[in-house]
């Protein structure tokens, strides 16, 4: 049970990040940028082994003082999965963003290792308040990177991002407050259970609960994602798109099943945020200006169906939802970095401005296509099984919520199809394009926003393409390799279901 | 193991289709007909034993916890449907090198090849997962067909998806429905399951949510519109789906759940009523239509509502009339569908009004059209004309009240007089009437017509022998009633009986039609509707585009408030109606004494009437002072509670926070641009609102319980624990390191995040310019001007002069900062005890940085470039270097202690030391960015580095 080396996970990045704020060189910058999260990756992929093996789970308390006392490090199936995706999508972003020359900028190796560690701590720790602080962490870098790069909007859309995180902060903490003064602990193995039965601490946790649904961009406060997030370069959004709202959405599904103890009482009003989402999400797709705008308002119908596994709480609806999320990283990866590599070809991800890609970009098309069919959940892809799955254990509930739910997916399924193939209209086919806006300055001349004659030869690299293919290939595997990823899934919420096990590790 | 053996078979076919096409070019279509024909041929013995009674079964887990199984069944029903899709697609693969006159058609082989082998996947599903899955396969493919057919398919392609996927997500709800229901994802053991008879409305649910889901693939109204849609695409691919693929997987479908559902009313009037009303609907449309593959198209649907309608009346019967029907229409439409490809090709128009009279010039197409379209319209002895008598009958076994076979019967005649006269329309209108043709047009190549002709040539001897398909039609009668003991029999006279006359007067009534085709056909050819579907939907779309676009402009801004007020709204009704519920249902501790203190209410005062003045003020210096004001009301507070550690650090950082503000604004005009806002009121009311929540739930939870088991854990044992007095001290630096380490990274960090972040924005947006510059005015902020006495006065020059100005402050430097240093030192010191620590140590140090900015003549930087990185990287990199210490004795930040002579020694201190140079790092950073006005402060290289540049690298 003991395992001392997990606070490694937020160690480690952060040395690289030091070292990398210190030492100047390309190599190493890139070497470093890439190691902190692959390791990451094998590491939650190694912790994941264990956990399914002999050691279901793994603590470490740090400064090695009594349990209750010392801030615990607490890995279990769940936190490995989510190490495992989270380490990986960061590695396939970070090449994109070396592709594009961002990770050049400076100080940006220090900034994306201390968002690994960031995130890495908040998924391990198993303290509320510990959580806060890793959060914080996660997000100091993400507001210099958000601003960093992209096109001058990110300024505003940066003080945006700053303001709203600054606020969403200040919830988290008056939560954290409200539940130590009702409960008197911020352990999450210490609380497990206290929200259900004591009304107070479900006060309290609930406004935590809030400022992850604020992080994770849920209706009705889902607003600032998709004015922020499209605003930053393509690379910013998709590892935002990967880790933000993704380790929010993992914090609300810890906390509800192991502090709550998953008590039907307030399920009501979860459904309703997430059913709301999904809606609004899809609905809003259809007013997207630019690619990556649509692809926003995408991530907040599937915070919705990602949420649907907690609103549900059964075991069936939180695996589902889990796979879900996974699906949804990978997907909406790879049509952001699709659409990054769009952009840099061709100067713009603006749906008037683009057209008729399909004849130029045959593989581009290939990549966006099959990943769009998997946003809808259509076969081969890991959505099919995210909407299968979604909507089996939609059925399992009693009849009105079932109806009703079910009724929400098939609506907003077809308002979300004809919202995309919207786009794929106006990006891929229609007439013959004929301007574009280069970034080379021998042919803008200067001026990156003027508009200048398409030559037939312009095509976007090859390379810029690899990320998101390979995004888009895991998806793909996942369709496949189903089977064996939900029966990971199913380990992973028996585990937060039935917390026994993750108790006594902390508690021993 | 025979079932696995085809699927991978057909899924090899579109494999080997790619290195193919790229050999022989569109030539690929005749080895891949060949296959299809062998693997025909293959399944023949089995098919034999399926016909016989037993069906093949197959299974293997896939996704044990969806409860989803590979499970694979090969029985009467299936056997129908994968020889029709297998010799349909051979036929139509053998047609289709000589039908294309250009491309390799690489993707159509692959294509094609991958939607059979979904197509067989489908039929052969025994599992309910697996046949959704598969059924969205063959959506997928269709789509892909139709959209790969150039410009035109593709807003057609996109109709066809739509309606397919709405068919899906029904079926799938249905799947997911019955499978909850049953508890099992076997289809044959769900169709057991006595749920069905036990639960009549849930069994009503399934079956609506089963036949939209079989409609939208059917094409029944009103879904109808995708499938007239579907003619963009080549002939061929026409051929294929009309005849043996997407459409007939949605007959499929009801056939197969007519065995649950066979009795159930709502399935009945669903099937008939609609198929009925699509085969009239359907053929009046084809009867209106000029252009023969759209008239053939309409004629599909029509077909399609018959063949539902007969699967609607739900007998064993019935259920043999809707197959041998399907495999007739198999048939002759997928022939008509090549021959009128043909026709296309030659006389280079599909269009009847510019046909000429074909039928010298086409003798043999016209031949084979006219057999096709005499089974199409049920003419004796076809094959069409066996099926639809069959049908006509199976009408009779409607049922519902006595009225309803009849009028069933009397709108399925209708239908087929309809049917009788665009069939008419064809061959008229292609091959007899109009002028002669020019001599250019002549007959297709054999190749091609060969193919096209053959399933409806084959029908003419097929009919004299009709008994042949009575086996494979019992067998699949058998799989949706196994218990079925009677049997099937198909004649081609059967004595003088109700059908009969009804087909002759159908006969009558058609040749009426046609004879009277001149003078009709202009009252018919023009639209009913004034909207068709396509344009319907595009209404639908733009209304959800519309209101899509309302729910973006709802979150349409860039200025925060827009999105602080549903999070503080959210937080208000949250906070607000809780705290109000545990006092409703009295869940309230009882508060602890001696909490309330008079001292409380001033400071209360002071905070509300500062927070108030702040949101009035115009000026920012104002709100600057403002801001530290309530900041120090806060530290009074702290202060009289007793904390005197965070009451220093709250006091030190409110100095701090107040000089950084002052040096940004600096570069601000000095007044708030717009001071009264139009939705200020909105947003007072909501920030009070939000402020009063937030009270209400401090008070309903705070100070309501003894100290918590931790707190007394610190009271009790901190100072035996760590050596320490100082209980705040030991929490940040040795008990809560690990938050306190955080923090760290995070302060640090925002030095790096400032540097980061200006170094990618010119300084000349930053810093105010002396003139708005022609070219961005909107970037331009006026200078802060003060009004002075005139120059050379002595009270211009004591502002102005800062040489003189700072003289004072100089002189003080030399004794003030070693001091200064040594009071930070100090407190470092002591910080394990007492009051004190790296934090605070640092933020004394940092005072004498910010005296030594305020000390110099000119706006200059307090250090080198990279001293302040060196101070945060380094001040990480020490605390980490304690963390990592830790593991000597066992974990991370584990404290060790240890005596260096007579002083103790804590490996905290190595941690509070890098607090302490992260902190005066990251002040550094402040002065040196904030504080200068040029490129001075920032990294050289870094400061030009602008977009432009980032997009060149």
């Amino acid at each position: 049970m003991n395992a001392p080396y997990l606070p490694l996970f937020v160690a480690l990045p952060l040395v690289a990040a030091g070292v990398a704020s210190l030492v100047p060189g390309r190599l190493l910058h890139r070497s470093l940028l890439l190691l902190g999260p692959v390791l990451t990756g094998i590491g939650g992929v190694w912790l994941l082994s264990l956990h399914l093996t002999d050691m279901p789970v793994a603590v470490a308390q740090v400064g090695g003082f009594v349990p209750g006392i010392a801030i615990p490090f607490v890995s279990d199936t769940l936190t490995a999965v989510m190490l495992t995706v989270t380490g990986l999508t960061t590695a396939v972003v970070l090449t994109f963003a070396m592709r594009t020359g961002e990770s050049s900028l400076p100080y940006f190796t220090p900034l994306a290792l201390i968002l690994t560690g960031g995130v890495n701590g908040a998924l391990l720790t198993g303290d509320l308040f510990n959580l806060f602080v890793f959060v914080e962490v996660m997000l100091l870098p993400s507001y210099a990177l958000l601003a960093m790069t992209g096109t001058w909007r990110r300024l505003g859309v940066g003080r945006l991002f700053l303001t709203v995180n600054l606020v969403t902060s200040a919830i988290f903490l008056i939560g954290i407050g409200l539940l130590y003064a009702a409960a008197g602990a911020v352990n999450t193995a210490a609380l497990a259970g206290v929200a259900g039965e004591d009304p107070r601490v479900a006060l309290g946790a609930s406004v935590i609960l809030l400022a992850l649904l604020i992080k994770a961009a849920a209706v009705p406060v889902h607003g600032w994602l998709p004015r922020a997030y499209p605003g930053t370069s393509a690379a910013i959004m998709a590892l935002f798109a990967g880790l933000h709202s993704k380790v929010a959405l993992y914090a609300i599904y810890r906390i509800y099943t192991v502090v709550y103890d998953a008590t039907s009482t307030y399920l009501p009003i979860l459904l309703t945020i997430a059913l709301a989402s999904i809606l609004v999400g899809s609905w809003a797709s259809f007013g997207g200006d630019t690619i990556r705008r649509v692809l926003a308002f995408q991530m907040v119908a599937g915070v919705g169906y990602i949420l649907l596994g907690v609103a549900l709480s059964t075991a069936a609806a939180l695996a589902a939802g889990l796979f879900y999320m996974v699906h949804h990283i990978l997907t909406v990866g790879a049509l952001i970095l699709a659409s990054g590599a769009i952009e840099r070809t061709y100067g713009s991800g603006n749906l008037t401005r683009l057209a008729n890609l399909l004849r130029r970009e045959r593989g581009l098309a290939w990549i966006f296509g099959l990943a769009l069919l998997s946003l809808v959940g259509f076969p081969p892809s890991s959505g099919f099984w995210g909407k299968v799955s979604l909507v089996m254990a939609a059925t399992q509930s009693d009849a009105v919520v079932a109806t009703v739910v079910i009724a929400v997916i098939i609506g907003a399924s077809i308002i979300s199809l004809l919202a995309l193939q919207h786009l794929w209209r106006e990006v891929f086919w229609g007439p013959p394009m004929e301007l574009y806006r280069p970034a080379d300055p021998l042919i803008h001349e200067g001026d990156p926003n003027r508009p200048v004659h398409l030559p037939e030869w312009v095509r976007i690299p090859r390379g810029d393409l690899v990320p998101a293919a390979t995004m888009l290939g895991l998806s793909l595997a996942m369709f496949l390799a189903a089977g064996p990823l939900f029966d990971i899934a199913g380990e992973a919420i028996a585990g937060i279901l039935d917390p026994t096990a993750y108790i006594e590790a902390v508690f021993p | 193991m025979i079932l696995v053996w085809l699927l991978a078979a057909l899924a090899l076919v579109p494999l080997i289709s790619l290195p193919l096409t790229g050999r022989i070019g569109r030539r690929t279509g005749y080895p891949l007909g060949v296959v299809f024909l062998l693997i025909a041929a293959a399944l023949v013995p089995t098919a034999r034993d399926v016909v016989g009674g037993t069906p093949v079964t197959f299974s293997a887990p896939w996704v044990p916890s969806l409860g989803l199984e590979l499970g694979l069944r090969l029985d009467g029903l299936s056997l129908v449907f994968i020889a029709l899709a297998l010799v349909i697609g051979a036929l139509v693969f053998l047609y289709s090198p000589t039908y294309f006159q250009s491309g390799t058609q690489r993707g159509f082989y692959l294509i094609m090849s991958g939607f059979t082998f979904s197509m067989v996947a489908f039929v052969l599903s025994d599992d309910l997962v697996l046949m959704f899955l598969t059924w969205e396969l063959t959506s997928l493919a269709s789509f892909l067909l139709i959209a790969r057919s150039g410009q035109a398919g593709e807003p057609a392609s996109m109709r066809t998806m739509l309606m397919t996927f709405v068919g899906g997500l029904t079926l799938l709800a249905a799947v997911g429905l019955t499978i909850a229901r049953t508890g099992t994802t076997d289809f044959s053991s769900a169709m057991a399951s006595d749920v069905w008879q036990s639960d009549p409305a849930f069994t009503a649910v399934v079956a609506v949510l089963v036949a939209v889901a079989g409609f939208s693939k059917a094409a029944q109204f009103p879904f109808h519109i995708w499938l007239p849609d579907a003619m963009a695409a080549s002939t061929p691919v026409s051929a294929y789906l009309h005849a043996a693929a997407v459409v007939k997987a949605g007959i499929y479908l009801l056939m197969r759940f007519t065995a649950i559902f066979h009795g159930v009313p709502i399935w009945t009037i669903l099937l008939v009523g609609v198929g009925l009303f699509t085969t009239c609907l359907g053929a009046w449309f084809a009867l209106q239509q000029t252009d023969l593959k759209k008239l053939m198209a309409y004629s599909t649907v029509s077909q399609l509502g018959l063949i539902t309608a007969t699967i609607g009346v739900g007998t064993e019967f019935a259920m043999a009339a809707a197959v041998i029907h399907t495999i007739a229409h198999a048939g002759f439409k997928s022939g008509l569908f090549m021959l009128m490809g043909i026709v296309d090709h030659q006389a280079g128009t599909r269009m009847i009004d510019r046909l000429p009279a074909l039928r010298h010039a086409m003798p043999w197409t016209f031949a084979a059209t006219a057999i096709g379209l005499a089974s199409m319209a049920g003419i004796p002895p076809m094959l069409g004309f066996i099926s639809k008598e069959k049908m006509f009958a199976a009408f009779l076994e409607t049922p519902g009240p006595t009225f309803v076979p009849g009028l069933a019967l009397g709108v399925a005649a209708f239908g087929a007089v309809l049917t009788f006269a665009y069939s008419g329309k064809i061959l008229f209108g292609a091959f007899i009437d109009g002028d002669e043709p020019a001599p250019s047009v002549q007959e297709g190549s054999w190749l091609t017509i060969a193919p096209a002709a053959l399933p409806i040539v084959i029908g003419l001897p097929l009919a004299f022998v009709v008994s042949v398909f009575e086996g494979p039609v019992l067998a699949a009668v058998r799989a949706v009633w196994p218990d079925y003991e009677g049997s099937v029999s198909f004649y081609l006279w059967h004595g003088v009986t109700v059908e009969l006359v009804v087909t002759l007067g159908v006969f009558v009534a058609g040749t009426a039609i046609i004879l009277r085709r001149a003078r009709l056909r202009p009252i018919v050819e023009h639209p009913t509707f004034p909207k068709d579907g396509a344009a319907v939907l595009a209404t639908v779309n733009r209304w959800l585009d519309r209101q899509g676009m309302r729910l973006v402009d709802l979150v349409r801004a860039d200025y925060p408030s827009r999105h602080l007020g549903p999070m503080l709204v959210s937080l208000a009704v949250l906070i607000g109606v809780g705290s109000l519920g545990l006092w409703l249902v009295d869940e309230v501790a009882p508060l602890q004494s001696g909490l309330n203190r008079p001292v409380d209410l001033g400071i209360l005062v002071i905070a509300v009437v500062g927070t108030l003045a702040l949101c009035r003020t115009r000026s920012r210096i104002g709100g600057a002072v403002l801001l530290g004001g309530i900041g120090i009301a806060m530290t009074v507070q702290i202060f009289t509670l007793g904390a005197a550690d965070v009451g220093l650090t709250q006091l030190l950082v409110e100095v701090l926070t107040v000089i950084v503000i002052m040096l940004v604004l600096r570069k601000l005009p000095l007044e708030f641009s717009d001071g009264i806002h139009p939705k200020n009121r909105r947003n007072a009311v909501i920030a009070v609102g939000a402020g009063v929540a937030a009270a209400l739930a401090s008070f309903t939870l705070i100070g309501r319980r003894e100290r918590s088991a931790v707190a007394d854990y610190y009271v009790e044992n901190a100072p035996e624990v760590t050596g320490g007095d100082n209980i705040v001290n030991v929490i940040l630096v040795e008990f809560r390191a690990l938050d306190t380490f955080g923090e760290l990274v995070v302060l640090g960090m925002a030095g790096i995040a400032i540097m980061a972040v200006l170094a990618t924005i010119p300084r000349r947006f930053l810093d105010p310019r002396p003139d708005p510059s022609p070219e961005s005015p909107a970037t331009y902020v006026p200078p802060p001007v003060v009004e002075l006495d005139a120059k050379g006065t002595r009270a211009y020059q004591a502002l102005e002069d800062t040489r003189a100005n700072t003289e004072a402050l100089r002189l003080l430097q030399k004794p003030l900062v070693p001091v200064l240093i040594g009071i930070s030192a100090v407190l470092f010191w002591r910080g394990h005890n007492a009051p004190g620590g790296g934090f605070i140590a640092a933020l004394v140090a940092a005072c004498a940085v910010a005296y030594v900015y305020m000390a110099k003549t000119a706006d200059a930087p307090v250090s080198r470039p990279r001293t302040p990185v060196f101070l945060i990287a380094g001040g990480v990199l020490t605390a980490l270097a304690a963390g990592f210490l830790g593991y000597t004795s066992g974990q991370f930040l584990e404290p060790l202690y240890g005596y260096l002579g007579p002083i103790g020694l804590y490996s905290s201190m190595l941690f509070d030391v890098g607090v302490y140079t992260a902190v005066l790092g990251l002040v550094m950073v402040a002065f040196n960015v904030l504080g200068t006005p040029s490129d001075e402060g920032q990294e050289p290289d870094s400061a030009a580095a602008t977009d432009e540049e980032v997009a060149r690298r």
